[in-house]
């Protein structure tokens, strides 16, 4: 994959991940070398988005030619088109809050070098967490990727709720991780193996008691995800963290961690679930379980939305809501008899993804653009479009295609979500999506009423922050981005049927590349 | 399957009973002297001074966290010092960065005043 450091080392390196951390040791280095911290923004800004550019390089260079899935690190990580499509997603949630933290970290007076360090470090554990290929690997990239964020929820010093939103996600996640540990524990136990691939061949061999402990541990795992994406019922935390946090740190939150934890939940339904349990392709608890869960993210999400006055608090439910549909996605998967179909419903999430990244991405953007001193959340949209159209413009597109309006990219996503899970012959769990989704149309399209049809608050004056262009040039790609997957999807669909292909269909195990390393000498 | 549930349940059950049953034994048949000294944190060793709960100075707070992140760090590189030679010039490489990222952490403590004693 990377012949120059191939020859060199004889050895295959995951780079993406590298050239972030090296990153993010330049950042840090150049905020600790500053004399003053306002000079020494733009040469940490750039040295950040340098490492996210040379990263997504590197993903172009390995997607690519002549491209088998391949493990590397004696099989902690796995290389194929659905992790680099993933990776290719948090790479964008990135450089999205590298742009919009460039004006918004003056309010939080705190250097650009430490957040940005935290931003990088946080995103080089998600690429490692969609990439890896084995329990522990997945643990521990959870883990690099939970702490940073942890840091960055609370990153905002002179904030009570900043404080309590770190506070709050921090002993959440914990005790998410204590459930993934554990569950992967009941997992090993039973399977003797930590890889992916193995889980599902080891549980086919054992017998009914073994099955249902690694069940259990299997149930444990998915809860764990599920408190990582915030869906109903391990929703609690979400709210109170998104609205406390930085805005662009929720905007990273929103967007980034959803890809890396659907990423890695999706590839651990797929590798990990016995398909062979009993010539079933799934187990009807599991089954049951994301049914439930995605159902009821759906409807409590855009519920609880509808009632809320905080527009940031509102993207926060909405972001529950949008796990909801996501679920879906994978209880499609499962639903189908044929792997060909399980692909389909793949891609379905691996667009949606995209799409949605673009959407809430560039609503938190906006946010941060509007945020003031005296109201940091950014929430008085009222007469917006009076203020500045453009940027009223931009707001729009973002909120007709979080609603699956068309000629957005989130009506494609949407259609392709629905109509796998209909084809899969998940009726009701699509007809409940629907219709809570014509629920959640009323609170984007009131977000659009409010800029356009209402008179500016007295007294609220043009943002300060009018000559942000980072957050200008945020804006705008999301917008155009936005617009374009909603009116050609048809290369970024390509794309993601082809990163889905290669994960669904029923494979040759996967060689793993690192001759170089001998085996490990047998102890006896 | 009920074989072994049926094992792990008796085996539970016996683990309370033994467990359950040595406290009560021992509390309803040991001899109880109660007295300033029996009751003391420490009973055997040096006198308490003053209460535990009081405020103490943030640099010990930050001393030992540091010392904590660097003893686990070390922690992680002795698995790679035990097994180098398999890895050789592209392990080195590895470590290399792993290790830069540790120097860069230290260097960031040191200027942000944290080893500072004063």
């Amino acid at each position: 994959m990377y012949p120059l450091l191939e020859t060199l080392f004889g050895f295959d390196v995951f780079m993406p991940v590298v050239w972030l951390f090296l990153a993010a040791v330049v950042c840090v280095s150049i905020e600790l070398g500053a004399k003053d911290r306002a000079g020494a923004k733009l040469p940490i800004f750039y040295a950040a988005l340098g490492g996210v550019l040379l990263a997504f390089v590197s993903l172009f260079n390995t997607w690519g030619g002549a491209f088998e899935p391949h493990l590397i690190l004696n099989g902690g990580v796995m290389i194929d088109r659905f992790g680099l499509f993933l990776c290719a997603g948090v790479l964008i949630g990135t450089a999205l809050c590298c742009f919009t933290s460039l004006g918004a970290i003056d309010r939080l007076r705190i250097g650009l070098g430490d957040f940005l360090g935290l931003v990088l470090v946080a995103a080089s554990g998600m690429l490692l967490l969609v990439t890896s290929y084995d329990l522990i690997m997945i643990f521990l990239s959870v883990e690099l990727m939970s702490l940073a964020i942890y840091v960055l929820a609370g990153i905002n010093r002179s904030s009570g709720r900043s404080a309590e939103a770190a506070m709050k996600y921090f002993v959440m996640g914990a005790f998410a991780s204590g459930f993934l540990v554990l569950g992967m524990a009941l997992i090993y136990g039973v399977t003797q193996t930590i890889s992916l691939a193995e889980i599902g061949d080891a549980l086919a061999a054992k017998d009914n008691a073994y099955r249902n402990v690694a069940m259990l541990g299997i149930g444990m795992v998915v809860i764990g995800f599920a408190f990582k994406v915030g869906a109903v019922p391990f929703h609690q935390w979400v709210p109170d963290v998104y609205t406390g946090a930085p805005t662009p740190v929720t905007g990273f939150m929103a967007v980034a961690v959803k890809f890396a934890a659907f990423g890695a939940l999706g590839r651990f339904v797929v590798e990990a679930f016995p398909d062979t349990l009993g010539g079933e392709k799934f187990s009807p608890f599991g089954m049951g379980m994301f049914w439930a869960i995605a159902a009821l993210s759906m409807v409590i999400g855009n519920w609880l939305a509808v009632t809320q006055e905080n527009v940031k608090r509102m993207l926060a439910y909405s972001s529950i809501a949008h796990s909801g549909y996501l679920l879906m996605g994978i209880v499609a998967m499962q639903a189908y008899p044929d792997s060909l179909g399980s692909s389909d419903a793949m891609s379905a999430i691996l667009f949606y993804l995209l799409v949605y990244a673009f959407g809430t991405g560039g609503a938190f953007a906006l946010l941060t653009w509007t945020a003031t001193d005296s109201n940091e959340d950014g929430g008085d949209l009222r007469g917006l479009a009076k203020r500045s159209p453009g940027m009223a413009l931009a707001m729009s597109i973002f909120m007709l295609s979080l609603a699956g309006i068309p000629l957005t990219g989130g009506f494609i996503g949407k259609y392709m979500l629905f109509s796998s899970a209909i084809e899969a012959g998940e009726i009701w769990l699509a007809v409940i999506g629907i219709l809570a989704s014509i629920v959640g149309a009323f609170y984007y399209l009131r977000v659009i009423v409010l800029m356009y049809m209402k008179d500016p608050t007295p007294g609220e004056a043009e943002a300060k922050n009018a000559d942000d262009w980072g957050v200008r040039f945020a804006l705008l790609t999301a917008s155009i981005a936005t617009v374009v997957l909603g009116l050609m999807p048809n290369p970024f669909v390509a794309r993601a049927e082809n990163a889905s292909v290669t994960i669904s269909a029923p494979q040759q195990p996967a060689p793993v590349l690192n001759a170089a390393i001998p085996a490990a000498p047998s102890r006896s | 399957m009920t074989d072994r549930v049926l094992n792990l349940v008796i085996f539970a059950g016996v683990l309370c009973v033994v467990a359950g049953g040595a406290a009560a034994v021992g509390s309803l048949f040991g001899p109880a002297r109660r007295g300033k000294t029996k009751e003391s944190p420490y009973e055997c060793g040096s006198p308490i001074l003053n209460e535990t709960r009081k405020k103490f100075d943030v640099r010990f707070f930050m001393l030992a966290m540091i010392f904590i992140l660097f003893d686990i760090e070390t922690v992680l590189l002795i698995p790679y010092a035990v097994q180098y030679e398999r890895f050789g010039v592209a392990g080195l490489v590895i470590a290399g960065i792993f290790f830069l990222g540790l120097v860069e952490s230290l260097i960031y403590a040191w200027k942000k005043g944290a080893l500072d004693w004063k």
